[in-house]
């Protein structure tokens, strides 16, 4: 049952749930554990590109220049769809028929804009590289559901090298997959 | 830590998800009620094949708490509170990617990575957060 206590206090962490150093515990009501301190940087869940002075393997090396260049795609993609976006809102303004329509177009440049930075995010996280500018403008209608084609290929293939790779690598690969996978639906 | 500890870690997480979806479920409408009902069978049907992997590596397995400290004082509180839970379980299953070398461990792990950061996206949109994503789901 949950203690005055506990409601007093408002919403409160399931322990099990919120991560710390130590092994975490489920504790009853009213039995909160002192705060633990943050979470260490080099956990395994926030891996991050190699420090200046330490090297991948060289398999993690190709792994992750694998990544790297899927990544890159998908910003190349996102750029273009949203050179897509600007030219057909630009023509809806000079149109100015269907204000509802032009909405629709704002609002889907600002979900593109969301998720291209959150891939420029997965670029920085692999340690580098410049987005590439490379990628033609999607013909109206396609531009969803390719962008959701190339995030489902890339889900898969960080999801697929992250099985092989290094204990510091794999949790990077693995949260690109995660993310590129819940942008499908946010894209649906 | 080890990978029996990882594993107890994530049964200790899912009776944990169980237990606040069934307080978060109840202040919630539908149909948002039905999709905390969804996500609940989700995690027990995770916390079933955790245990049945420590009950294989002759592990004890956790036992649920007989209750969490949770308080939800309404739907937005209670689609708050999900949006934790799952972003915690998003944690817990990425350490277990980043502590095995085992290819059908570190496959589980990030299975149920993806599914946590995917109904945390849903939950966050529900609150109504667009797109509801996170770029590193799983990393704290």
């Amino acid at each position: 049952m949950l203690t005055a206590g506990a409601l007093a206090a408002g919403l409160l962490p399931l322990a099990a749930c919120t991560r710390g150093p130590a092994a975490p515990q489920a504790r009853p009501a009213g039995t909160r554990p002192p705060q633990s301190p943050p979470p260490q940087s080099g956990s395994p869940g926030t891996a991050a590109p190699p420090a200046s002075g330490s090297a991948d393997s060289a398999a993690d090396a190709a792994v992750r220049a694998a990544a790297v260049a899927r990544e890159q795609e998908l910003l190349a993609a996102y750029d273009a769809a949203l050179r897509g976006s600007a030219r057909d809102t630009g023509a809806q303004d000079t149109g100015a028929q269907d204000p509802g329509a032009r909405d629709t177009g704002a609002a889907d440049a600002g979900l593109l804009r969301r998720l291209r930075a959150e891939h420029a995010e997965h670029l920085a996280a692999l340690g580098g590289g410049q987005p590439s500018r490379t990628g033609s403008p999607p013909s109206r209608g396609g531009t969803r559901s390719r962008l959701r084609a190339a995030e489902r290929a890339a889900a898969q293939a960080h999801a697929r090298d992250a099985l092989g790779a290094s204990r510091q690598l794999a949790p990077v690969l693995a949260a690109l997959a995660a993310a590129e996978t819940s942008h499908l639906e946010a894209l649906a | 830590m080890s990978e029996v500890d990882l594993l107890r870690t994530l049964v200790e997480a899912e009776h944990a998800a169980i237990y606040g979806y069934g307080v978060l479920g109840a202040r919630l409408p539908e149909p948002a009620r039905q999709a905390a009902r969804e996500a609940d069978d989700a995690h027990r049907a995770r916390r079933d094949q955790l245990e049945a992997l420590l009950r294989d590596r002759r592990a004890e397995v956790p036992a649920t708490q007989a209750v969490y400290d949770v308080a939800v004082s309404g739907p937005r509180a209670a689609l708050t509170l999900a949006v934790r839970l799952e972003e915690g379980m998003a944690l817990r299953w990425n350490d277990l990617v980043g502590g095995t070398d085992q290819r059908a461990l570190r496959a589980l792990g990030i299975a149920g990575l993806t599914e946590a950061a995917v109904q945390a996206a849903r939950w966050r949109r529900a609150l109504g957060s667009r797109p509801g994503t996170v770029a590193l789901p799983g990393t704290g």
